[in-house]
């Protein structure tokens, strides 16, 4: 039984076995441990915990620490100390019996959908599969509100203000992982970036919100055209051109439209610009050169679910997925590899072909397929053209779907023989109809691969 | 030529006797006009902005004036009044079948226009207005036609008159003509505008005499429209309102600074339907309606009730009934040469007229004097508009044919109190 399996079997009898509740774990942040009957706390994150407690001031950098360490980071959160801007699934004045209950009952279906999925990742996906399974245990969208006291204007409650939430969550969404839907736009400042800024209409020449509607006057007779402040006099209206006194509406003028009139530099203008004042830095940025953000909010999707099931993150990178096999160079050392292979060629005259393998129909078969899909049968592929590789032959990858493979004492030919052969055992390995394109060059004509490489 | 000489042959008594339709009814009524005008160009009022509280309200009463209606509104917003002299701009849909009302609520969206009062059944102007007046809060009421634009100061110049005199109870705005250059019958209106409202008017004010505040551009103090009444049902109820104004004692202007254009007929039979109603209206007002101001027995006889009275009667109702006596005395005295005599007559009248017109710039009455090539065609106009006058009075006397005028629907006439 794992960390929640107790939890849960813990909180179903709570009211009833005091001393079972006592066995479940919480981690405790900013404050002493608790001397409340009917709960075990500790302090240090390194094991299982239930929950976590934060029962004094918590800055954002050691909960997120303190997250990284825990087994599970979407254990449900409790504050009981008025922590702003962190994520809680809980808020209390403080940890008495009554606010301990309540936290219990809030967190019981979490621990259930914890408890239903266990919790694993790689390490390098750690922190966008503990967004997907925050969203998965709290049955919930991550939903986008404003946050008036957020540089960013926007933030996820369900998350907390965790850095670079956004940048994860889109990277989820490119991957199909969620499913995003527009909460809105914000725009930020030219200087500080902050996005609390206070829109006002300026004028284009000088920048100025110092703007007025002023009806534009026509005098028929002698062509003048100008806003009315220009044709005024006291009362009147007197044509700056002629002279003339304009005495009757639709007669001697018309005013046949609205202009925008300055009264900073006097400018006439068609329509005003939008310009961003920074509520942070105070700088003026013209809206054309204020930096748009899109902000949504995401909901999982069945590829999230399954991303979750396999504990890792769909990349379509074939760089990550050549990690570990000893055949694996990085493009630096291939490089080196390959030229001393095409020295020793060269002055031995020794055979020495270089190919390059390309999944060529990776997008499509994404589409079609979905991402989790596709990363199953890409990490199968490469796995299976890497194992059929001798120890003597070296690979690097050459762009997201491609790598390059050295063939020392290799014709052209007979690598190709060999690369037809992992295209056959890929093909009967690998479910999904991948396309594998190879190229193929020997000594000298082996250089161009690199050169592109 | 022989008729030049024989003219020429006759000395002053004998020129006076022959025509004597002419020396001895038209020439003293350009006398007096004339002598009038040089004095109302001596105290010439100048421009200035009021110094007031008094507010305003507009009443925009029409029928089917949806074309018309934003323009009107339009230069209403452009009025020169100081925030003190809140305008309220009072829409009233007569029964229009052509989406007036909703150009009236689009105007209201747009803060153009306060209130838009709607009847699904037209009732005539007078019910029309008498509806907006109960919804006007200013202190002074001005009546004015939806095809009538302003001058920007027009409104203004109208308080001012009312601010200076607390027994004005109306005042009457000058009219031109907006679409004079639509035909030649347009622009024989705009001379005829210049003399006879521009001119006429000033005339008339400088006599204490004016009869009639248009009911295309007047205004009203608040407490005499509403102490007449308001509107009766008349096809000359601008008429009819200034001369009951009159009797209840109040004073009447003229504004020759407040200045409006408004549209008129651009064709000879539209324009004689127009002459057959207004001239209908001189029987009824000021033959029928308002016959008693001549009797000295009552407690509201005034002399310049009648002299404003005896202006209209003599000048427009006998001057026309005249008109045809004297066209038979020529024939029976002088046979075919009374052609040659009638030819000469409107020779006088084309005489008569350019002097009317010089006078009129005289005062800077603006557009008669740039017009003056039309002036030959608007003396043949005007002798038209007589006979027009002549056969509407006679209709008018004999049956009453403005009972039966389209301008009041006929449900509402023939309920309507006859006089």
């Amino acid at each position: 039984m794992d960390t929640y399996q107790t939890a849960v079997a813990h909180n179903s009898v709570v009211t009833a076995d005091t001393d079972t509740v006592l066995s479940t774990p919480f981690l405790v942040l900013g404050g002493t441990l608790p001397t409340l009957a009917g709960i075990s706390c500790r302090t240090t994150p390194g094991s299982a915990c239930a929950g976590i407690l934060m029962l004094g001031p918590v800055t954002s950098a050691r909960l997120a620490n303190a997250l990284m360490e825990v087994p599970d980071p979407a254990v449900p959160i409790a504050d009981f100390a008025g922590n702003q801007g962190l994520r809680r699934d809980f808020a209390g004045e403080r940890l008495d019996p009554p606010a301990l209950a309540a936290f219990r009952e809030l967190s019981t279906p979490i621990w259930r959908r914890l408890a239903e999925l266990p919790f694993r990742a790689a390490h390098e996906d750690r922190a966008e599969l503990a967004l997907l399974r925050i969203a998965y245990s709290r049955d919930a969208a991550i939903e986008a509100s404003f946050a008036a006291d957020s540089s960013l204007l926007v933030d996820y409650r369900l998350l907390g203000r965790i850095s670079a939430a956004r940048q994860r969550l889109e990277g989820l969404a490119d991957l199909d992982l969620l499913r995003r839907r527009f909460f809105t736009r914000t725009h930020a400042c030219g200087q500080c970036q902050s996005a609390r800024l206070h829109a006002y209409e300026a004028c284009p020449a000088c920048g100025s919100g110092n703007l007025v509607d002023e009806p534009i006057v026509h005098h028929y007779r002698c062509g003048s055209q100008a806003p009315e402040s220009r044709f005024a006099d006291g009362r009147l209206l007197v044509c700056p051109k002629c002279r003339r006194e304009l005495r009757h509406f639709g007669v001697d003028y018309g005013k046949p439209g609205i202009a925008v009139v300055c009264r900073g530099c006097g400018a006439v203008e068609d329509e005003p610009v939008a310009n961003f004042a920074c509520l942070d830095c105070a700088a003026a940025t013209p809206s054309a050169d204020s930096t748009p953000t899109d902000w949504h909010h995401y909901e999982l999707t069945e590829e999230g679910l399954r991303a979750l099931h396999d504990g890792r993150l769909p990349r379509l990178e074939i760089a990550p997925l050549l990690k570990g096999h000893g055949r694996a160079f990085s493009p630096v050392e291939f490089g080196l590899l390959a030229g001393e292979a095409l020295r020793v060629a060269r002055r031995y005259d020794r055979p020495f072909a270089l190919a390059r393998l390309t999944v060529a129909n990776i997008d499509q078969l994404r589409r079609e397929l979905g991402p989790v899909a596709v990363d199953g049968a890409f990490r199968l592929a490469i796995d299976t053209s890497v194992g059929l590789l001798r120890d003597s032959d070296f690979v690097t990858p050459d762009g997201p779907a491609s790598m390059l493979i050295g063939f020392p004492e290799t014709s052209a030919a007979l690598a190709a023989k060999v690369l037809d052969r992992v295209k056959k055992e890929v093909a009967v390995v690998v479910a999904a109809p991948l396309e594998i394109a190879v190229t193929t060059a020997e000594g000298e004509h082996a250089s161009t691969l690199l050169d592109h490489e | 030529m022989n008729a030049v000489a024989f003219l020429g042959s006759l000395d002053f008594v004998s020129l006076v006797l022959l025509f004597w339709y002419t020396t001895l009814l038209e020439v003293p009524r350009y006398l007096i006009g004339a002598i009038a005008a040089g004095i109302a160009a001596l105290s010439e009022r100048p421009r200035q902005p009021p110094d007031t509280n008094l507010t305003l309200s507009v009443i925009l009463a029409g029928h089917n004036e949806a074309q018309s209606l934003r323009a009107c509104v339009s230069g209403l917003a452009e009025q020169t009044l100081s925030d003190r002299n809140r305008l309220q701009v009072v829409v009233v849909d007569d029964g229009s079948t052509d989406g007036m009302a909703d150009v009236a609520h689009d105007l209201r969206g747009e803060g153009l226009v306060d209130e838009v009062i709607r009847v699904r059944h037209r009732g005539g102007k007078s019910a029309a207005v008498n509806l907006g007046l109960g919804a006007c809060t200013g202190d002074i009421i001005v009546i004015a036609d939806i095809d009538t634009s302003f001058d920007r100061d027009a409104l203004a110049v109208m308080l001012g008159y009312f601010a200076a005199d607390p027994r004005l109870g109306a005042v009457g705005g000058d009219l031109g003509v907006r679409n004079e250059c639509a035909s030649l019958v347009t622009r024989c209106q705009a001379i005829e505008y210049g003399i006879s409202v521009s001119l006429g008017r000033r005339v008339a004010d400088a006599l204490g005499i004016l009869s009639m505040v248009s009911g295309a551009f007047g205004a009203f103090r608040r407490s005499a429209i509403e102490g007449v009444g308001g509107q009766d049902v008349e096809v000359g109820e601008d008429a009819d309102l200034t001369m009951k104004l009159r009797r209840a004692g109040w004073r009447i202007q003229f504004a020759p600074e407040a200045r409006a254009l408004t549209q008129v007929p651009e064709t000879v039979p539209a324009l004689i339907a127009q002459r057959l109603r207004w001239d209908r209206g001189i029987v009824t007002i000021w033959f029928r309606k308002y016959r008693a101001v001549f009797d000295p027995r009552q407690s509201t006889f005034r002399a310049f009730d009648v002299l404003a009275s005896l202006d209209v009667l003599i000048f427009q109702f006998l001057l026309s009934l005249a008109f045809p006596v004297y066209l038979v005395w020529l024939w029976w005295h002088f046979g075919a040469f009374a052609l040659t005599l009638i030819g000469a007559t409107i020779v006088g009248y084309l005489i008569i007229d350019l002097v009317a017109v010089i006078a009129a710039a005289a005062v800077r009455v603006e557009r008669p004097l740039s017009m003056t090539i039309y002036l030959p065609l608007y003396t043949l106009l005007q002798l038209l508009l007589r006979v027009v006058r002549l056969i509407a009075i006679f209709q008018e006397l004999i049956f009453r044919a403005s009972y039966r005028d389209p301008y009041v629907p006929a449900r509402v006439m023939r309920r309507a109190v006859r006089v």
